[in-house]
């Protein structure tokens, strides 16, 4: 039984602070997920009462997605998939002397895209559910498409070498066992890699192990360290969040939101969609990837409504929206519940707690998260040449974490070297890391569409959701082309029209210079 | 002839020749898909493939790209290019500390390894305070060590040579 005022009674909100701060550093450390977090402390939960082991589990789910962030933008390394985008402007902010000012719009964009994702848990869960089953493999294929069309808002001028990157991140996620027909693929005989490539293996490799080797050269080189003012810069508070932000939070909630409710999606892909939207929808393309608050806004906010949405098929339907969820559905079963329609029945009461701790869970994240500040910022304050070694044994930890297998650590250093390779030649890596979060459930239901329909194409265009989706993801993908084609056409003619007015004005000078001279 | 060979001439070509290669080993995997699709997208390597040529025709085009770049380049762009040369050393001599590492973690164990790894890499990072380069590796390397193997029970390679 749980009612309002056992949750304020008694030791729930300290476990939910001790689950928070479990999840924040099980995010912090690359290497260790909020999945991770949610399975070791299972086993904690068994004697605990309901209310208290929904406490503990929920605060490391929503603690977790947030942690990823705090490295993320401090040094470059997100501890999860779901914190890869906040890099992108997190990190530039940071190096710009804003650390403090990315922090807190991580911490607080996360409150409210998971505030907003409670709200339509309470409201919408039994009906959004019900509309999430109706998706099969055209529609994952559709997507996971979706998806992927934001590689031309990632690659803006490098298009060529964008889509480059997009196709080699999407063929490592096929190196390993077929996930229908269990045939190992490109393994080159090697055991290790019959599990395919991790993907918190390859965010170490390509953002921070590439990272590091920048960094040794310009330390080599006249630029030296240089300076980053770990103080400098204000903490945005929540309202004023919301009045710089309010259309990028609530598009970003929203987008999170509704990939949660989609099973077997995740954080990282909802972070993604949510980035590429921000772009696609600001006057001021340019700007992200160099430190752009509002990459960091949709990010954060896309990435942490996914717990509300996530918990919607799990607690409508007995479907868990992503890895942990899935976890907690053997946490309910344990505590003697069934998720499902019947949930509400029979234990509304239940229900109804994890909404009130869902959302305690997010408040109690925001002010550790804020109280924190202080301390994360200490990082920045390490010389680089101490800081850096650290950063590089935290990452051969993370990466062997995973799977205990030192081989990661090789695949980290390769994609290490790419990732540095491509920042010298202008190739961008965020495609890279997009093709092999997204490679998997394009392929595998792409494949699966194929079957079901016996080969027949028009599967994707005759379901309407697909449908929809596949329009917009190549709308998605061919306005930013457009848009720059216009641009630079647009140039183009302001070039020439300027060169033939300078050319009219040279020929009037030299007949004006004839005429005196006749003269 | 030289103007045309920089860093990014050679990664166009390198991603053109591994997609190559790659296809070589996609052609090798022979047809197993489900059902009767197989013979279309339902084999393992049909959607390798489509990536794989797709790739080679996107590489080459952006060897052609380069190429055309490189050709309009100026000598004084090319100086410049030897200093970048010279600079990599310490890039590709922490590479090559990383490889050493990963082979020999699994003889020396995670502490001894990681703290030599650390003092190396802070070496090339420029630290000369010899205190600093010995107390920072060996006390974060057994933080690490504590950490994930006896708070997250997360198993790390240990000295296993005798």
């Amino acid at each position: 039984m749980i009612s309002i005022a056992s949750i304020f009674s008694g030791l729930t909100i300290p476990i939910c602070i001790l689950g928070v701060v479990a999840g924040i550093i099980f995010g912090f450390l690359p290497g260790l997920s909020a999945t991770m977090g949610v399975a070791l402390l299972l086993p904690f939960t068994f004697g605990m009462e309901t209310v208290d082991s929904f406490a503990l589990l929920l605060g490391v789910y929503v603690g977790g997605i947030y942690g990823g962030s705090i490295t993320a933008i401090l040094i470059r390394t997100p501890g999860t998939p779901a914190a890869a985008a906040t890099v992108l402007d997190g990190y530039p902010m940071a190096q710009q002397g804003k650390a403090k000012q990315a922090l807190s719009i991580a911490t607080f964009s996360s409150l409210l895209g998971g505030l907003f994702s409670c709200v339509i848990l309470v409201f919408l869960s039994q009906v959004l559910a019900r509309f999430a089953l109706r998706f099969g493999a055209p529609e994952y294929f559709a997507v996971g498409i979706f998806g992927l069309s934001m590689v031309t808002a990632l690659s803006r001028k490098a298009l060529a070498k964008g889509i480059a990157s997009v196709l080699i991140g999407f063929l490592l996620s096929t190196v390993g066992l077929d996930l229908l027909t269990a045939v190992p693929r490109f393994t080159l005989g090697n055991v290790n890699m019959l599990a395919g490539i991790e993907i918190v293996t390859a965010l170490v490799g390509l953002f921070a192990v590439s990272e590091i080797f920048s960094k040794v050269e310009d330390v080599r080189s006249e630029k030296g360290y240089g300076e980053v003012k770990a103080l400098a810069g204000k903490i945005i508070w929540p309202l004023r969040l919301i009045k710089m932000y309010s259309l990028n939070l609530l598009r970003s909630s929203i987008i999170g939101t509704a990939v949660g409710i989609i099973p077997a999606t995740g954080a990282g892909t909802a972070s993604w969609i949510s980035y590429n939207e921000a772009i696609r929808v600001s006057k001021d393309k340019e700007s992200f990837g160099k430190g752009n608050p509002d990459g960091i806004v949709a990010s954060e906010a896309a990435n942490n409504a996914v717990t509300g949405g996530a918990l919607v098929p799990l607690l409508a339907l007995g479907v868990p929206g992503d890895t942990v969820t899935a976890v907690m559905l053997g946490a309910m079963m344990i505590q003697g519940l069934t998720p499902g329609p019947m949930l509400f029945v029979n234990h509304a009461d239940v229900v109804s707690g994890i909404y009130v701790l869902m959302v305690i869970a997010n408040i109690i994240m925001a002010i550790v998260g804020i109280a924190g500040v202080r301390f994360f910022l200490k990082v920045l304050n390490v010389p680089t040449n101490v800081l850096m070694p650290c950063v590089l044994a935290l990452c051969c930890v993370g990466a062997c974490a995973v799977r205990g297998y030192t081989f990661d650590i090789q695949c980290a250093l390769v994609l290490g070297i790419v990732g540095y390779l491509f920042a010298k030649t202008d190739y961008p890596t965020p495609p890279m890391l997009l093709g092999l979060i997204l490679g998997q459930t394009i392929e595998s239901n792409f494949r699966r569409a194929m079957s079901q329909s016996f080969g027949d194409w028009t599967v994707f265009f005759t379901r309407p959701i697909s449908c929809v989706l596949l329009i917009v993801a190549i709308c998605a993908f061919m306005w930013p082309i457009v848009m720059y084609w216009i641009d630079t056409l647009k140039a183009r003619k302001k070039s020439a029209a300027e060169s033939i007015a300078e050319a009219a004005t040279a020929a009037m000078d030299v007949a004006d210079a004839k005429e005196r001279t006749e003269e | 002839m030289k103007k045309y060979l920089n860093l990014n001439v050679f990664v166009s070509l390198g991603i053109i020749i591994l997609a190559v290669l790659w296809l070589r080993l996609a052609n090798s995997m022979g047809h197993t898909g489900i059902g009767d699709t197989a013979s279309v997208w339902g084999t393992a390597a049909s959607v390798p493939k489509f990536l794989l040529i797709s790739l080679i025709i996107v590489g080459v085009y952006i060897l052609i790209t380069e190429l055309r770049k490189a050709s309009k380049s100026k000598p004084a762009e090319n100086e410049d290019s030897k200093e970048e040369r010279k600079k990599v050393f310490y890039p590709i001599a922490l590479m090559v500390m990383i490889l050493v590492y990963t082979l020999v973690l699994e003889y020396f164990g995670f502490i001894i390894c990681t703290i030599l790894l650390t003092a190396g890499a802070m070496l090339l990072f420029g630290s000369k305070n010899i205190k600093l380069i010995v107390a920072v590796p060996v006390a974060f390397s057994v933080f690490l060590f504590v950490t994930f193997r006896y708070v997250l029970l997360i198993n790390l390679p240990t000295f296993s040579l005798f």
